[in-house]
C-alpha cells in the first residue's frame, strides 16, 4: 500500500467514514473526531508509519490536511 | 497474562520493593526498571533477582528533555506497556514555607510532579494502542492530611492526588485505570529527611506505633495493577497502618 493508501485508511478506519470524506475533515467536526477518537488516530499513524508524533505535533494536528504537513516532518512522503 | 511494567525509581526504597514484587509474581512479564543513575549496588541488587526480563534505564527525571526521549525510545522499542509505577520523588531537607526557597520549591515540582506528567503523557500513548492500562502514582499522608512533610512536598504530593483523579477521568475511555497510593512513614532512606521530632511525635501517636516496610506498600501498588482491582478507579489508597491517634 502507498503512503497515502495508508494515511487515508488510518482515517477511514478510525472513524469508520468513507474516502469522499477525508478532504475538508477537520479535528471535531464529526462526532467520531474527538478527543478520544483523536488519540487513536495517532496511535493508527504511529502503527501505521512505524513513528513517534511529538507531542505538539499532536496538538497541532486539526485536520486531514495539516497531518499531511505534520506527518512529512517524520520522513513520510505522501 | 504476560505484562509490560515501568517501575520509575526501582533503585531504592518502596520503589525496590515494587521490582522486587513484580519481579517474583511474574516470571514472564518484561520489566522496565528505571533509576537515575547505574550504579554497581543497583546492578548488583538486578542480578539477586534472577530474573531475565527486567531492562534498566537511566535518566535523571530534572533532564526533561533527556526523559522524552528515553520514554519515547522505550514506547518504540515495546509498543505494548500495560503497567506504569510513577514511585521516584524527593523530599527536602526540612524547612519552614518562610524560609523556602525558589529552587528547592522548583525542583521538588519538578521530580515530584512534572516528571511523573510527562513520564505519564507519553505512556499513555503506548497503552491507549492496547485499549487497557493501569497507573499507579505514589502520592503520600502528607499530600492529604498536611502534616507529615515539609511545604513543598505536600504541595506536590496533592498536586499527585490531582492529577490521579483528573487523570483517572480522562483515561477511562481508553480503559486505563489511575489510582494513587498514599503511604505514612516508611522505613526508606526517604525518612531522613524528616525532622526527629515530629517522626518521633507522629510514631508516638500512631495507631500501629511502627513504620511501614516497603514490601506492605509494594503489595498495596501491585494489586492495584492486577485484575483484583479492575473496578478501583481514581482512588487515593492509604497505606498507613491506621494513622494517629492525638
Ligand atoms: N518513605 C516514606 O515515608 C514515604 C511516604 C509517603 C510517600 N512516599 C513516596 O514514595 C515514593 C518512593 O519513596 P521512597 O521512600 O522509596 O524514597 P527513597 O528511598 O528516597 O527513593 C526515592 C527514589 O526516587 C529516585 N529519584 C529521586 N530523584 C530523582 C531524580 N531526579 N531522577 C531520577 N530518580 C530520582 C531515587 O533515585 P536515587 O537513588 O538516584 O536518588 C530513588 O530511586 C516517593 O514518591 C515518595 O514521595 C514515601
Amino acid at each position: 500500500m502507498d503512503n497515502l493508501k495508508k494515511y487515508n485508511q488510518a482515517f477511514i478506519d478510525t472513524f469508520r467514514i468513507s474516502e469522499d470524506q477525508l478532504q475538508n475533515l477537520q479535528y471535531q467536526s464529526i462526532e467520531a473526531w474527538d478527543s478520544v477518537g483523536h488519540m487513536s488516530l495517532i496511535a493508527a499513524l504511529e502503527d501505521a508509519f512505524d513513528i513517534m508524533f511529538e507531542t505538539d505535533d499532536i496538538i497541532d494536528f486539526s485536520s486531514y490536511q495539516k497531518g499531511k504537513e505534520l506527518i512529512a516532518k517524520y520522513d513520510v512522503q505522501l | 497474562m504476560a505484562r509490560t511494567i515501568f517501575i520509575t525509581g526501582s533503585n531504592r526504597g518502596i520503589g525496590f520493593a515494587v521490582l522486587n514484587k513484580f519481579s517474583k509474581k511474574e516470571q514472564d512479564s518484561k520489566i522496565i526498571a528505571h533509576a537515575r543513575i547505574e550504579t554497581p549496588e543497583f546492578l548488583e541488587k538486578l542480578a539477586s533477582l534472577k530474573n531475565n526480563n527486567i531492562e534498566p534505564v537511566y535518566f535523571d527525571l530534572l533532564d526533561t528533555e533527556n526523559l522524552k526521549k528515553q520514554v519515547s525510545a522505550i514506547i518504540k522499542s515495546y509498543k505494548k506497556i500495560d503497567v506504569l509505577i510513577n514511585n521516584a520523588g524527593v523530599v527536602k531537607a526540612p524547612k519552614s514555607f518562610l524560609m523556602c526557597d525558589e529552587n528547592t520549591l522548583r525542583e521538588t515540582f519538578e521530580i515530584n510532579f512534572f516528571a511523573q506528567v510527562f513520564i505519564t503523557q507519553l505512556i499513555t500513548r503506548a497503552m491507549i494502542r492496547n485499549n487497557s492500562g493501569a497507573i499507579v502514582n505514589l502520592a503520600s499522608v502528607a499530600g492529604i492530611s498536611g502534616i507529615e512533610g515539609q511545604f513543598e512536598y505536600v504541595a506536590s504530593k496533592s498536586a499527585v492526588i490531582g492529577m490521579t483523579k483528573r487523570l483517572a477521568i480522562e483515561l477511562a475511555p481508553y480503559k486505563i485505570r489511575v489510582n494513587a497510593v498514599a503511604p505514612g512513614m516508611t522505613d526508606t532512606e526517604m525518612m531522613s529527611n524528616m525532622e526527629n521530632n515530629l517522626r518521633e511525635k507522629l510514631l508516638s501517636n500512631s495507631i500501629s506505633k511502627r513504620l511501614a516496610q516497603p514490601d506492605e506498600i509494594a503489595d498495596v501498588i501491585y494489586f492495584l495493577t492486577s485484575v483484583e482491582s479492575s473496578y478501583i478507579n481514581g482512588q487515593i489508597l492509604t497505606v498507613n497502618g491506621g494513622g494517629y491517634v492525638f
